[in-house]
């Protein structure tokens, strides 16, 4: 992965996001150890407290236990927090943007979701 | 108490001051960056801290001694610029033996290897190097030493954009092998943020602010719209900085607050966050007028 | 980390080695000046001439001193020299503070005087090897039946000699590095002062007579370090507060 550093994200909030993802990819299994904060530093070449930053939010959101002096795991729990995180903070976002973005645009609710539908579909495989 | 510290600290130089009453604490194994304009005081404050110069009035503590003439701080610390001088009689190979001799902590094993790597030959003699060559030559000095307080004046001048990226991870696998207090002072910050933990910025002397990189991150917000929509929307706010873009917009940058952002989207502004090197330009900007004005 | 803490004089020692080997330059101009002095000198100082009965004598005079007085200055000028911006700016390079960077130019130009001095005394024997070789001469000593006590005050004061140029050049150097205008205004105040109010030259031959002729080596060689040390602490101290580095 590489780091975007135009700062429309925080670094730390890359860092959790990516461990995020390798959770729900399944690289990372529940009570498996995550990658530690000096580990992280040298693998995105960031500064380890950065890094510990990224470790930290996902220990407040319960993805990650830390047990004393061996570092981060990976709770059982953690890929539905994740899911569900990223269904009611990052997609409604995502959403949000579309319909300012519809607005700007004169595009009304129906043909929005007429796209939306066709997205999908295409995702799918389907057309 | 901090491995650094400074209280009220001011030099004058030239009938200048140089610094202007700078506070600030710098803790034990962090990675801080230096910023500011040019002659905004970050090599006065440098060599200060390193011991090189005195300061006029204030209190400055390394390692918690008075750095000025001190032999410990001297052993302990090793200030980096693009302007050390050396024997011309003296090889690089030799400069490094004699710098092992100097420096209790050197590894002579990481000197050897990034001479390799940055392909110096042991023969040639300093006076001849390029200026990226020796900008090179002097990190690996910077590196191997190993000293407690580790200081880069604007030491990438003259390296080439894949050098400087070797240098900032050679810089960071270094420090998590041997943590130790880092102070880069650089003209590119979008370089080296990641490798911060904290940001210390300048102007004319004076500290602007001493903080976290992710809080200089959210330090400010930038708005753009149309001009007049954007003007009302940040009144009674903290402009830092104002520009007109295309015809009648705007871009502005605010000091970031819990504001209801989502009121400013639905007016039309677009939100976007502001990047700590265009924030420090911003914050550092001269009050009289932009370069256009001079082309008037 | 771990923190170091260095012997001062373990400092002023790899200092001092560093810079020998730094100012190997001053060293090679030395070899350079003492042989074209001696090339010099070869040319003979004096001559005068006799014949008779079928015999004619030439009578040279050959003498060394202008390889001390090439030495002397070089190590005046080599003083000044390590005072110098380039010279200073290399020594804080490395772990130093203003007294061990001091203490460590003062034991290169003790250095410097050793080997210069013993360099310039033995180029008498060098000269004398040299006319054997080229001419055919017979040798007659000025000093007849020198003592190993006379030959060993000899070492000594030449020695000496070359040590306080190298001193008084050194503390000159450390003045005039604290202001540029201290270039031009020592030296015009010490030859203005020496014109103005020496013009009989008391003050000069005094001195002279203090250092010069003292027949005593013991008490030559006392006054001599008094007057090193003055020098040197006086560089030391006016220059305990300088920044460097600039």
């Amino acid at each position: 992965m590489h780091l975007s550093t135009d700062g429309t994200k925080p670094i730390y909030v890359q860092i959790a996001e990516w461990i995020e993802t390798e959770i729900l990819n399944g690289n990372f299994q529940p009570d498996d150890k995550v990658f530690s904060q000096y580990k992280l530093a040298e693998m995105f070449t960031i500064n380890p407290a950065t890094a510990a930053k990224g470790l930290n939010i996902l220990t407040d959101e319960k993805v990650l236990y830390g047990k004393r002096g061996l570092g981060k795991f990976v709770t059982t729990e953690a890929r539905s927090i994740i899911v569900d995180k990223r269904k009611n903070q990052t997609l409604k976002g995502l959403i949000l943007e579309v319909a300012l973005e519809a607005d700007r645009l004169d595009v009304d609710e129906e043909e929005l979701i007429e796209m939306l539908k066709l997205t999908m579909k295409k995702q799918k495989g389907d057309v | 108490m901090g491995l650094i510290t400074c209280e009220e600290l001011s030099k004058s130089r030239g009938g200048e001051n140089a610094l202007n009453d700078i506070s600030f604490s710098i803790n034990e194994n962090t990675i801080t960056g230096l910023v500011g304009r040019n002659g905004a005081g970050k090599t006065t404050l440098l060599k200060i801290l390193s011991g090189l110069w005195r300061e006029s009035s204030g209190k400055v503590h390394v390692l918690e001694e008075h750095p000025f003439n001190n032999l410990f701080v001297a052993v302990n610390s090793i200030y980096i610029d693009d302007q050390m001088v050396f024997s011309q009689t003296l090889s690089l190979k030799d400069i490094l033996i004699e710098a092992e001799r100097f420096y209790p902590n050197w590894d002579r094993e990481l000197a050897n290897r990034l001479f390799e790597y940055f392909q110096f030959h042991p023969k040639q003699k300093h006076g001849q190097l390029s200026k990226g060559k020796r900008s090179t030559f002097h990190m690996i000095l910077g590196l191997a030493s190993r000293c407690a307080v580790t200081i880069f004046d604007e030491t990438t001048i003259g390296m080439d954009h894949a050098v400087r990226k070797d240098f900032y991870r050679a810089l960071l696998k270094d420090y998590l092998t041997v943590p130790r207090t880092i102070i880069i002072s650089s003209h590119h910050l979008e370089e080296i943020e990641e490798l911060l933990e904290h940001v210390l910025l300048l102007k004319h002397g004076k500290k602007l602010f001493h903080l976290p990189i992710d809080d200089v991150k959210n330090y400010a917000i930038g708005l753009t719209g149309r001009t007049e929509i954007v003007r009302q929307w940040v009144k009674n706010k903290q402009i830092i900085h104002m520009e007109n873009v295309g015809v009648n917009s705007s871009y502005v940058v605010i000091k970031n607050d819990p504001f209801d952002l989502d009121q400013a989207r639905r007016l039309g502004i677009s939100v976007s966050p502001v990047t700590p090197s265009d924030l420090c330009i911003y914050l550092t900007d001269q009050e009289q007028g932009r370069i256009d004005d001079v082309f008037k | 980390m771990s923190l170091n803490s260095i012997s001062f004089r373990s400092l002023v020692y790899s200092q001092y080695i560093y810079k020998l080997k730094s100012y190997i330059g001053l060293f090679n101009s030395l070899v350079v000046l003492q042989l074209l002095a001696i090339l010099f000198a070869l040319g003979g100082s004096g001559m005068s001439g006799t014949s008779g009965y079928g015999i004619r004598i030439d009578v040279n005079y050959y003498s060394a001193d202008l390889v001390i007085i090439f030495t002397i200055l070089w190590a005046f000028f080599s003083s000044i020299l390590m005072t110098t911006r380039s010279y200073q700016e290399e020594s804080y390079t490395f772990v130093t503070n203003r007294l061990s960077n001091n203490l460590s130019n003062i034991a290169v130009i003790l250095t410097m005087s050793i080997i210069s001095g013993s360099t310039a005394l033995l180029s008498k024997p060098l000269m004398k090897v040299v006319l054997y070789v080229i001419g055919d001469t017979f040798f007659i000593e000025a000093e007849t039946a020198i003592s190993r006590m006379d030959q060993l005050s000899g070492i000594i004061a030449t020695i000496l000699y070359i040590l306080l140029a190298g001193s008084i050049g050194y503390l000159i150097g450390t003045v005039t590095q604290m202001h540029r205008l201290l270039t031009i205004i020592v030296p015009v105040v010490f030859i203005g002062i020496l014109v103005a109010f020496d013009g009989e030259g008391q003050f000069t031959s005094k001195v002279t007579a203090f250092y010069y002729q003292e027949t005593s080596i013991l008490l030559f060689s006392a006054k001599m370090v008094v007057t090193i040390a003055l020098l040197c602490s006086a560089a030391t101290l006016l220059s305990n507060r300088k920044e460097v580095r600039q």
